[in-house]
């Protein structure tokens, strides 16, 4: 069953880009752009909360999120002026989940220089369910900076989330997040949320599955590694 | 019927034998991957395997619910035999309840004695630092010469918080780390592996086994035993290879290569001994990659 939150119900535009998403099953093209708006919709979401600082923004995603819903937010971000706030850190998630322990190694990393202090995190993510991946993620980043408040930002989370997440956290860390998301789902079946982004992220965006969308190098990552260092041969074709 | 079954019935009676038996199946209770004793076991096999790496001596071995009264962990080496009681609650005293701890403790000792056992110790580990120091300096006589008391943390279930708000377990993790300054997500991942390992050890085994086996079954985290000399895995041809790259720093530490560039960061997913480097290696000599981009496409 799902229920919007707030921030679903005063954008009923991106409830609808949500609802959207599980009728993209085999037009990975359109799943990928409708992410994209997604991501849009989500900065806006966010935007209020960043205008009045002067923080660094510093965004988290993963491989399979960065060149769509990733880059939607960041795209928005970067429109409404942010553009020189903002780090990227991405990540390269594997998956190890039995006899009730959830493992997400970071097998690859791309990382911005991030300060030490006054640094915001936005923690992007297409669907939180079991927080596994969000939570190695920001154990990840809080091993090199102390953030100033952590956004995780995600169209559609599986309710209860926010406290699985919370429980995997210090209170010091766990009091500082502040939740971005458009639907509120309740129901699983096996590892899928109902109805959730419509399945498997990396499947629906033509990724592949778990093992093969770690081959990918985002857009994103190749565009941003020239333009932060110094790569001007790179490739970002 | 087993020498350890035998001795507590010979030493102790049959009443004894069967609430140690009773004891050890009411120790699978709670949910696996969140139980402390799961979480004790795998740390422990972790500092075992951090005080022997690089030792040329045999191992000391592991082992969970074992038969016995102080029967939560065991570890024997050739020197000692420590036996483990673990209490993740908020108040308990050596003289409670139907089976006090003292009895307990003093029966183990009784019965590890009388089995030859070297060097019996009986430790009681609890998951609150004030009722290790209430219990620490209350321990009876009877058995105050063979025991302690230790504290270590639940994290209330989760690994990740365990590893967050303890310093001291990030200490002896990092030392297992496949990487050199690992982050703490990584520690995280060292402790999880070891626990999940430890469910395919029911009976226990030898500490360097269990981390070998951990290796192979999940080789994103942990340092490597295989590898005590980097440069007889290398190839020829290869680090000349890498030298073409543009941008591209690497290295070899703890039996692992590792590379970064322009950002990006790796460490190779297998440590070097292993034919999935060997097939990488010989890729990157025969295509002579100039860029990141070439580079990456050569990754597994």
């Amino acid at each position: 069953m799902r229920k919007f939150s707030a921030l679903g119900k005063a954008d009923p535009q991106a409830a609808d880009l949500v609802n959207g998403l599980s009728g993209l099953k085999d037009d990975p093209a359109k799943y990928r752009n409708q992410m994209f708006l997604i991501g849009n919709h989500l900065a806006d979401a966010v935007l209020p909360h960043l205008r009045n600082v002067k923080s660094q923004i510093c965004v988290f995603c993963t491989v399979e999120d960065a060149d769509f819903l990733a880059r939607g937010l960041i795209e928005r971000l970067e429109q409404q002026g942010l553009a020189e706030r903002i780090r990227l850190i991405c990540l390269w998630n594997g998956k190890i989940k039995e006899e009730g322990v959830s493992l997400s190694p970071i097998l690859r990393e791309y990382k911005e220089t991030i300060a030490a202090e006054r640094t915001d995190f936005i923690i992007v993510k297409s669907i939180i369910s079991g927080a596994c991946v969000v939570k190695t993620n920001l154990t990840r980043a809080i091993s090199v900076v102390k953030p100033s408040r952590i956004f995780v930002a995600a169209p559609v989370m599986l309710s209860g989330a926010e406290g699985r997440l919370a429980h995997e956290f210090p209170s010091d860390i766990s009091q500082r997040f502040e939740f971005i998301h458009f639907a509120d789902d309740t129901e699983k079946n096996g590892d899928d949320v109902i109805p959730g982004i419509g399945g498997s992220v990396y499947e629906l965006l033509g990724l592949g599955n778990s093992v093969t969308k770690n081959h990918y190098v985002p857009k994103l990552v190749k565009e941003r590694r020239s333009k932060y260092f110094g790569a001007a041969d790179l490739a970002v074709a | 019927m087993d020498p350890v079954k035998n001795k507590i019935a010979e030493i102790l009676g049959a009443d004894a034998l069967k609430y140690a038996q009773n004891k050890k199946k009411g120790g699978d209770n709670g949910k696996k991957g969140t139980r402390y004793e799961d979480f004790y076991l795998a740390y422990r096999a972790a500092e075992v395997a951090v005080s022997y790496l690089g030792k040329p001596v045999p191992w000391p071995s592991i082992h969970g619910q074992v038969l016995g009264f102080v029967d939560d962990v065991v570890v024997r080496s050739g020197e000692k035999t420590e036996y483990s009681q673990l209490k993740n609650v908020k108040t308990i005293g050596w003289q409670t309840g139907d089976h006090p701890l003292e009895t307990d403790f003093r029966y183990q000792f009784q019965v590890a004695t009388a089995l030859g056992e070297p060097t019996p110790l009986t430790d009681l580990v609890v998951s609150r630092e004030e009722l290790k120091t209430a219990l620490g300096v209350a321990i009876p006589d009877s058995i105050i010469d063979h025991t302690a008391v230790k504290y270590f943390p639940y994290g209330d279930g989760s690994i990740n918080r365990l590893i967050l708000e303890n310093p001291e377990l990030q200490k002896v993790l990092a030392q297992l780390s496949k990487k050199l300054n690992p982050t703490l997500d990584e520690l995280e991942g060292v402790l999880g592996v070891l626990v999940l390992t430890g469910f395919h050890y029911p009976d226990g085994g030898s500490v360097d086994e269990i981390i070998r086996a951990t290796s192979k079954i999940h080789p994103n985290y942990l340092c490597s035993l295989n590898v005590a000399d980097v440069k007889q895995f290398i190839l020829p041809g290869f680090e000349n290879a890498l030298a073409g790259i543009t941008g591209l720093a690497y290295a070899f530490q703890k039996g692992f290569f590792s590379w970064t560039a322009f950002g990006m960061s790796e460490t190779f997913g297998t440590d070097c001994s292993t034919q999935q480097f060997a097939d990488f290696q010989n890729q990157v000599v025969h295509r002579q990659p100039m860029t990141i981009d070439d580079f990456e496409g050569l990754l597994p």
